[in-house]
């Protein structure tokens, strides 16, 4: 039985479709089958940030309305084994999705897969629920910063509210992946600190991703940052992923100082 | 002989246990509040009561308080009020009524005097006990149980205690609502808005282990973040209404 798993945030432009992809990546290269679904109908990203939008025939949108069968929807990654695309749709909005449609779309693909990574829109409304709606696991995306924070403890509230799991009266699991962090921000007071987010959030911390020069190259390159292993951004993913996996790792990126390591050697490469 | 005596005094004091002793200790003691001595009109009210709360009638003690009727009640009228009370399994032990008259009163009753002490704390607080009888009545009946909510209150959440407190055990988060008839307790950060009392109650109050809130209010009165952060800011404190005033005290 797969584990369903909704990276979701609240707020847009957190960093919810890199993290998917880095997620759902760490989790093939870590050998369990994986698919990722693009739950954004109507603002297709998670192709392009799998560089796979060359290859989508037909969407999760084909599938729900039985246009297509989910194996022909799918996409294989070319480069890791055991990973999966599911596209959005791009011509369509978040009307075309039925909650009926996304549980049979789901239940199908949990025969076969170990993880099924759900890759949320932004805000709450239709989309957002029918994305966290069958989760058993959240992985809540949130970038040091007041507003982000407050999107995400909002979400936290709908997942155990709204979710199927706090409507059965169980609770989903709940993970925080504090993104685009900066050290030096956060020492000149510039930026909320890990503890800060912690502390209103009041979830465990999965990890935290240092802000990254590392992640917009991968995107526009369609390769997820993941498999960038010399990066701060890759190696704190991978790090996110083997805690999710149940290994104790000590979070890294925390502090200016040791930020200003890794700069200085990411300043002797380039 | 002379000096046998104490002799003998001191002996027997240290063979003999002593046979008493005074302990301070805190019985709670309720009042029957009579606004009436007209045992015609109290008997099938009282005893309309005793049929809905008989475990509170089980021998309960209780201090009469005459002190809100217009003319001070004599002997013969409060003993056929006693007698109605033992009727009903209260048992009065205590007396209040006309301080001037009560000293009196309660030889002959043989009731402990408690009409000073009220009259002192009048003086001293002159609110509070008048709330306190106005609501006396529909506080006899048993409130219900306390809301009692474990996990975090998020951002967007709305949790309402209806005719009871409301105790909270996780953050509140900023954006969130809790609201309670009765007081409301946050043992965590309070980030969201706080309205106890809303139905009016201006005794409520709201307890938490750290001030953050966005807006506090009891009874309609409110204090926003603003007045908060230079007052009590993630400071452990209680708010409670004196008068038209919201107060933050620490607690």
């Amino acid at each position: 039985m797969a584990e369903i798993i909704v990276v979701t945030s609240g707020k847009g432009g957190v960093g919810k479709t890199t993290s998917s992809a880095a997620i759902g990546t760490g989790l093939a290269l870590k050998g369990f089958k994986t698919v990722l679904i693009d739950f954004d109908v109507g603002l297709r990203n998670l192709d392009l940030i799998m560089g796979c939008e060359r290859r989508v025939v037909y969407d999760f949108v084909n599938v729900i309305n039985k246009e297509a069968t989910l194996n022909q929807a799918l996409i294989r990654d070319k480069r890791t084994e055991n990973l999966y695309i599911l596209p959005a749709s791009q011509t369509r909005d978040k009307d075309a999705l039925s909650i009926d449609g996304v549980e049979a779309v789901l239940n199908e693909l949990a025969e076969s897969f170990d993880y099924i990574v759900c890759d949320s829109p932004a805000g709450i409304e239709k989309g957002a629920q029918l994305a966290l709606y069958f989760a058993d696991t959240a992985i809540v995306v949130t970038n040091p910063e007041v507003s982000s924070v407050r999107d995400s403890d909002r979400i936290l509230g709908v997942l155990q509210s709204k979710s199927r799991k706090a409507e059965q009266g169980e609770t989903v699991k709940e993970h925080l992946l504090l993104t685009r962090y900066n050290p030096g921000r956060v020492e000149a007071g510039e930026m909320l600190g890990v503890e800060d987010v912690k502390e209103i959030l009041a979830i465990p911390l999965l990890g935290v991703i240092p802000e990254s020069e590392a992640v917009l190259k991968a995107s526009n390159q369609g390769v997820p940052v993941i498999m960038d292993a010399d990066s701060d951004a890759g190696q704190a993913y991978d790090d996110a992923i083997a805690r999710f996996l149940g290994e104790d790792r000590e979070h890294r990126f925390l502090n200016a100082e040791r930020k200003g390591f890794l700069s200085r050697v990411f300043g002797r490469k380039s | 002989m002379s000096n046998m005596t104490p002799m003998a005094s001191a002996v027997n004091q240290e063979s003999e246990p002593r046979c008493f002793q005074f302990k301070s200790a805190r019985a709670s003691l309720n009042e029957l509040i009579l606004t009436t001595s007209d045992t015609e009109l109290l008997k099938p009210q009282l005893a309309a009561h005793a049929a809905k709360v008989p475990m509170l009638f089980n021998n309960m003690p209780v201090i009469l308080n005459c002190q809100q009727q217009e003319t001070a009640p004599d002997v013969a009228t409060l003993k056929t009020l006693i007698s109605l009370c033992r009727e009903l399994s209260l048992v009065p032990v205590g007396l209040k009524t006309n301080p001037d008259s009560s000293a009196e009163l309660c030889t002959a009753l043989q009731l402990a005097d408690f009409s000073h002490q009220r009259r002192a704390s009048h003086s001293n607080d002159d609110e509070t006990p008048k709330q306190a009888q106005a609501e006396a009545p529909p506080a006899v009946s048993p409130p219900p149980a306390a809301k009692v909510v474990t996990t975090p209150v998020r951002s967007g959440q709305q949790i309402y205690a209806r005719d009871t407190d409301l105790i909270i055990l996780a953050p509140v988060s900023a954006g969130a609502e809790i609201m309670a008839d009765g007081h409301i307790h946050v043992y965590a950060p309070l980030r969201g808005r706080a309205m106890a009392g809303v139905n009016g109650n201006t005794d409520a109050r709201i307890f938490c282990q750290s001030m953050e809130a966005e807006l506090i209010s009891i009874a309609g009165y409110f204090k926003t973040s603003e007045d908060l952060h230079t007052e009590c800011w993630q400071q452990p404190i209680q708010a409670l209404l004196r008068g038209s005033r919201l107060d933050t005290v620490s607690l």
